[in-house]
């Protein structure tokens, strides 16, 4: 009888053992994943967003059309006079509103911004808003336009 | 005893199904792909497609009711970056819509990886601007190297 008692408890031990073990790693498995899983949303959202940024800015005039005249007039931003044309006008005004308007305007309030039109060298044209940092998390996204007859380069990145 | 032994192996069952379960759980948690960034190929192909539209290349590809695809082909090597590839299908109608044509620039598409696609629609003009001559579906499809 006291051996089969013996053998009890050390089954005992070892399935305690064994499920400890499987809870840890499961623990450490759900963590990891848990984090994984913030931190890819909160990644596809900037995306989304940069996306969504970008089509407005390269598809349509902005809303009123004409607000390059009249910068007090801007509800919505877009630097484009036809699809994927660029003004160079717009381009200019766009880049001397003011960052944090840009922001709100284009509906990116909760990230930073940094907005270049670039030749088909990759040469800088213009630019604005806030240059990422490297140890932070950012999405840039591309897009092919014209600008002043020629093929451009019109990024945004967003960061936080 | 014959029936402690069957609670036993009910158990080791229970047991070794819910490891299993939640190993192949945590294996396609792991392995899920985000296709996020396969918008922007998409993208890539609609930009390239816009601008061949906007700036009148496939307008003025139609030369003596024939399809010349050269310029098309020349244009997408400038404006597409080194490390895309994309097949354009371009099918035209006439005006009278009687009959097709479909002509294909690029190269095959590959089997082995993410392929976005889409569609332009476009319209061919006369050399005075005024008459459509043909209407036009330009699908294409784009891909990383």
């Amino acid at each position: 009888m006291q051996k089969r008692g013996q053998i009890a408890i050390m089954d005992l031990f070892l399935a305690v053992a064994i499920f400890t073990i499987i809870i840890v790693i499961v623990g450490v498995v759900w963590n990891m994943q848990t984090k994984r899983f913030e931190g890819s949303i909160a990644q596809s959202s900037m995306q989304i967003k940069a996306f969504q940024a970008t089509d407005l800015l390269v598809k349509n005039p902005g809303v009123k059309t004409e607000w390059e005249e009249n910068l007090t007039v801007l509800a919505i931003p877009g630097l484009s006079t036809n699809d994927r044309t660029i003004s160079e006008a717009k381009a200019s005004n766009f880049t001397s509103l003011d960052y944090d308007l840009v922001r709100q305007l284009l509906n990116i309030q909760e990230y930073e911004f940094y907005f270049r039109l670039l030749d088909d060298e990759g040469e800088l044209i213009i630019s604005s808003g806030k240059a990422p940092i490297a140890t932070t998390s950012s999405v840039a996204v591309r897009r092919f336009v014209h600008y002043k007859d020629n093929l451009a380069i019109l990024e945004l990145t967003l960061w936080a | 005893m014959n029936n402690k032994g069957i609670i036993f192996a009910l158990d080791a069952t229970v047991a070794a199904f819910l490891i299993i379960g939640a190993i192949i759980f945590s294996y396609a948690l792991m392995n899920k792909e985000s296709v996020l960034p396969y918008i922007q190929v998409i993208r890539t192909g609609s930009d390239v497609l816009a601008l061949l539209d906007n700036e009148g290349i496939l307008n003025d590809a139609m030369e003596d009711g024939e399809f010349e695809t050269e310029d098309i082909s020349e244009a997408i090597e400038d404006i597409l970056p080194s490390n895309y590839e994309i097949r354009l299908e371009i099918i035209l109608r006439d005006a009278s819509l009687l009959s097709d044509t479909t002509t294909a620039i690029g190269p095959q598409k590959p089997t082995d990886r993410f392929i976005g696609a889409g569609k332009r629609f476009f319209v061919i003009k006369d050399e005075g601007g005024d008459v459509i001559t043909h209407f036009g579906v330009a699908r294409y499809w784009v891909w990383l190297k």
